[in-house]
């Protein structure tokens, strides 16, 4: 009986100094982490959009038809969003998230920034946020000899973006038509949020923005740029 | 292990009782993230980090654990560990704890680890334990340096992400290297050719 | 979700996402239970029943727990231990209903506790963000693909074994991992055809 005693006491005792261990950890690694993840959206607004002056994660705003509060996490994430790019105010241009579902192996989320009058508008570039291609084929979506075909690009009048096998002007990518098609799926995407929602983005914010008063509430941003968009001072 | 020397247990881990060539263990991760070599370090110094932190702490609490109950003991500091460098490399070094992904968790059951934590760490004093830890984790990263530079050179063309092969080869590269068949073929070649080696 | 959705699942769990060809989990006892079909057989009931397990009382766990307690970060160390318990129960009815497996699959019963294949599900299905029902038919589909190619794989090596000089350097795990690799060639054949 004493044996057993003991073991359940080393136990305990090893399980709660792990859990103080990481108690301390988490709570040192929290601000980094969100940080991070942070940083990985602006690092591809930035790519994406002409020189803006405000923090277009924060005006950011989730196209969805029901209050995304209700949807599964998963689900959530793939909604388009939209962040708006100002400087001095003034839109100059609005990049778009979208997931195109019908990547070879699944979902290919794409960052589209895009400028100019919403009727005719211009892509300045993209981005690839994520993507399950095969590997050494998926990655070439973000290579120039591809990529640069989409850059300061005009968005053709006829209204809709095509790979040249399907009649279009893009070049795809030798041996991935299918993830070549993704991003001008993603573009045309895009450029249809755009014109939809451009006039309503132009609208300068409230100097103060309360945290409820835009369309997407930051509790209905994907929870992993939530944390970071709240604690963020607008340079 | 009283003959052998300190410098003995630390260079053991690379050639002689290599993890990953002599022992096979810890296959999971060398053939899952060794396509490219940054990921193969980056895996590497994860294990050493672990590997020794846990050869520590087992080695310190080898007198007050009881043995009925040492696995599960092992397993929770292993884990702890893992977790630690799960949140330390989100923060800060977002990109590889991507593309290592849900490789990080599963080291808790590296087998090399849990190995060495019983083989070793809990038979022997700190120092030792920890100059083991770092000996098989080198020797481990060293293991999946090799694969991952087989495998990058051929499947991409390139080393560290710099080409060495020319942009003709890196245009139309052994793409299969950097695929699943490509680790299961890579890591058999390797090891066949060191069994050579140390037959020769 | 629907039945084509689980069908779906299925079929990406078992050959598109093939837990040891195209996930590289499992890969210990693939090499090392493979010598022979019988034992293949037996190791793969054992994971079937573990993983499934695993699965669904990680699931429970994770959402009915850690999620509400803000504790996710506790995520790695709870599933591990769920899955070292559950071992230990399994071991213990498999020596008491048939002795026989149980000297067969030996060391390895342990073993299943570092066997990736378990937790690496588990993390999967979280990861994923799996209701209830997906998560158990992933788990039993990830676990029926183990199986699959570890019976397979053990017909081949057992071939292997008899009918072909190998060469003295490639004997045992070298030529194990060329032929593992082009069984996985094989089965690289399978991606494209669902998305998850």
């Amino acid at each position: 009986m004493k044996q057993e005693v003991r073991y359940v006491v080393v136990l305990t005792l090893i399980a709660a100094g792990a859990a103080a261990l990481l108690a301390v950890v988490n709570q040192v690694t929290a601000d980094p982490i969100a940080q991070a993840r942070r940083n990985k959206t602006l690092n591809a607004l930035k790519q994406v959009l002409p020189e803006f002056d405000n923090a277009p994660d924060q005006e950011m705003r989730v196209v969805s038809d029901v209050d995304p509060q209700t949807m599964p996490a998963s689900q959530r994430d793939r909604l388009p969003v939209l962040f708006p790019a100002r400087m001095g105010g003034e839109l100059v241009g609005v990049a778009v998230r979208v997931t195109d579902p019908s990547g070879y192996s699944g979902d290919v989320v794409y960052m589209v920034g895009l400028k100019g009058d919403p009727a005719a508008p211009t892509v300045v570039a993209y981005d690839v946020l994520s993507h399950k291609e095969t590997p050494g084929l998926g990655t070439k979506l973000k290579e120039p000899a591809f990529q640069g075909q989409f850059q300061n690009l005009a968005y053709p009048a006829s209204g809709d973006l095509k790979v040249r096998k399907d009649g279009g002007t893009i070049d795809a990518i030798t041996g991935a038509t299918i993830s070549s098609r993704t991003a001008t799926q993603a573009v045309n995407r895009a450029v249809a949020l755009f014109r939809e929602r451009a006039a309503e983005l132009a609208a300068a914010p409230e100097a103060a923005p309360e945290p409820e008063a835009p369309a997407a509430a930051p509790e209905a941003v994907p929870e992993s740029e939530a944390p970071a968009a709240q604690e963020v001072d607008r340079g | 292990m009283a003959d052998t020397t300190l410098s003995q247990v630390f260079s053991r881990g690379f050639l002689k009782e290599n993890p990953l060539f002599v022992l096979l263990l810890g296959m999971c991760p060398a053939l899952a993230v060794t396509s490219t070599v940054m990921n193969g370090l980056g895996m590497g110094a994860a294990v050493v980090f672990v590997l020794t932190c846990s050869n520590l702490s087992v080695s310190l609490l080898r007198k007050v654990i009881p043995s009925a109950v040492r696995i599960p003991a092992f397993i929770v500091v292993i884990a702890s560990f893992v977790t630690v460098v799960d949140m330390v490399m989100e923060g800060f070094a977002p990109e590889l704890h991507e593309s290592l992904g849900v490789f990080i968790p599963l080291i808790v059951v590296n087998c090399v680890i849990l190995a060495r934590a019983e083989a070793f760490a809990s038979k022997n004093p700190v120092l030792g334990a920890v100059i083991d830890g770092l000996g098989m984790g080198l020797g481990f990263t060293f293991a999946l340096v090799v694969v991952s530079a087989f495998r990058e050179l051929l499947g991409s063309g390139s080393l560290l992400g710099i080409n060495l092969l020319g942009q003709g080869f890196a245009q139309s590269p052994v793409l299969v290297m950097i695929l699943p068949p490509g680790a299961f073929l890579a890591l058999g070649l390797i090891i066949a050719g060191l069994n050579k080696l140390r037959r020769a | 979700m629907d039945i084509a959705g689980y069908l779906a699942l299925i079929v990406w769990a078992v050959f598109v996402n093939n837990l040891v060809l195209a996930q590289f989990l499992g890969i210990c006892p693939f090499m090392g239970v493979s010598k022979k079909v019988e034992s293949a057989v037996g190791m793969s009931a054992a994971v079937l029943f573990v993983t499934t397990m695993a699965a669904i009382i990680t699931f429970l766990l994770y959402q009915g727990l850690l999620v509400p307690a803000k504790l996710q970060y506790l995520q790695t160390i709870v599933f591990i231990l769920v899955i070292a318990s559950l071992v230990q129960f399994v071991e213990m009815v498999i020596k008491k209903v048939s002795p026989t497996l149980f000297a067969a699959l030996g060391i390895f019963l342990p073993l299943i506790t570092t066997n990736c294949a378990v937790l690496g599900t588990a993390i999967l299905a979280i990861k994923k963000d799996f209701d209830f029902m997906q998560t158990l038919v992933f788990g039993v589909a990830s676990a029926l693909g183990f199986g699959l190619v570890l019976i397979l794989f053990a017909a081949i090596r057992e071939r292997l074994a008899v009918n072909v000089e190998t060469p003295r350097s490639m004997r045992g795990v070298p030529i194990g991992l060329v032929a593992a690799g082009i069984l996985s060639l094989a089965f690289l054949g399978f991606s494209g055809m669902v998305k998850l």
